[in-house]
């Protein structure tokens, strides 16, 4: 799950290393980089899309707090998950305490990123959008034509690298870059009606 | 938008981008709102297939971060202290403790016990010779351990001065 290719984790070293020497634009560049990643994980627990979007806020301001401590003895991606997982822990409890009447202990709240995410769907509009989506999305990548497809679902589902998709394939890597590049286009843009 | 930033776009989603092509698109994606969200797009569907939930970022998410960061001070970077350095204040700090010591129990031992410095002394020199008497006298005269006990065969200095002129 957290396994970062070698170009990844330099990106970060160099990014880390200017924010440690005050280059507060560096840290926008890891958000940015991160912010998908983090926001996803932190929904697992939390389960509402709004609020995970408020925690993960709290948790890179908590990561850039403590960015000075940071020694790069694991990768950043590592240390700042780490962060966002304990953020929405305590959000979590917090919350429970705020608004329930039973206490939720510590071992729930770790099996709560386990549990399905469609939980966090809470409106049967919201429920009914998602599904649109993804008949959407699953029929957008069925009409991709055949070797677009291919390249897609060995990226996506697999994690293949683009060398490995260009050797399966028997194309070059080129070929393969391009082909994701139009794939996640028309699905994108079979997407569009609904999201906006 | 041009195809070819989204085309970058794309392959920094996938970590196939190369550094310095991905800090410069990084400098993009942070001053043009409209290839962030093409960023975010991919990145939604692509969690979408995962996870069957499709979640998009929040338009300003980065932004808000940005502007809190700006309120915040750097950072207070510790230097880290290796263990070779460790390693060497503590070497210096035992060899310094070792030092004292070791002078402190020369000074005690050779300085400030007179009475064994004058036992050694009797028990080195003849019993009866008449130099054996005399620098046990003087000795004994001398000895601020006998003066502090008040010692009744102890001479005063001023008889010890004299000594030499007999």
């Amino acid at each position: 799950m957290i396994n970062q290719p070698r170009n990844s984790e330099q990106l970060d070293e160099e990014l880390v290393s200017r924010v440690q020497q005050g280059d507060k634009a560096a840290f926008d560049f890891l958000v940015i980089k991160y912010q998908h990643k983090i926001i996803q994980l932190v929904n697992r627990y939390v389960k509402d899309p709004s609020e995970a979007q408020d925690v993960a806020q709290e948790a890179f301001i908590k990561a850039y707090r403590a960015l000075g401590d940071f020694r790069g003895e694991a990768a950043f991606y590592t240390w700042l998950y780490r962060i966002a997982i304990n953020t929405a822990k305590n959000y979590l409890i917090s919350r429970t305490r705020r608004h329930s009447d039973y206490q939720l202990d510590i071992q729930e709240v770790e099996t709560m990123g386990n549990a399905p995410q469609l939980q966090g769907m809470d409106t049967p509009e919201q429920l009914l959008l998602n599904e649109e989506i993804m008949t959407t999305l699953n029929k957008a990548i069925e009409d991709l034509p055949e070797e677009m497809r291919i390249a897609f679902k060995l990226r996506e589902f697999e994690g293949s690298s683009y060398e490995e998709i260009a050797l399966a394939m028997g194309c070059p890597i080129g070929t393969i870059r391009s082909r994701l590049f139009r794939a996640r286009e028309a699905i994108d843009k079979q997407l569009t009606p609904l999201l906006e | 938008m041009s195809d070819d930033l989204n085309l970058k776009i794309s392959q920094f989603m996938d970590n196939e981008l190369e550094h310095t092509d991905a800090l410069q698109l990084l400098t993009s994606l942070n001053t043009q709102p409209e290839l962030q969200h093409k960023l975010n797009r991919y990145a939604a569907i692509s969690h979408a297939l995962k996870s069957q939930v499709y979640l998009e970022v929040k338009t300003g998410f980065s932004e808000n971060i940005a502007q809190h960061i700006q309120q915040e001070p750097v950072p207070d970077l510790e230097q880290p202290v290796s263990f070779k350095q460790t390693y060497h204040w503590l070497a210096l700090a035992v060899s310094l403790a070792i030092i004292a010591f070791v002078v402190e129990q020369s000074f005690n031992s050779q300085l400030f016990i007179p009475t064994a410095t004058m036992q050694m002394a009797q028990n080195w020199l003849p019993e009866h010779s008449d130099l054996n008497k005399q620098i046990s006298l003087y000795l004994q005269e001398h000895s601020s351990d006998a003066d502090a006990h008040h010692e009744a065969d102890v001479k005063p200095y001023a008889k010890v001065t004299a000594y030499n002129q007999k």
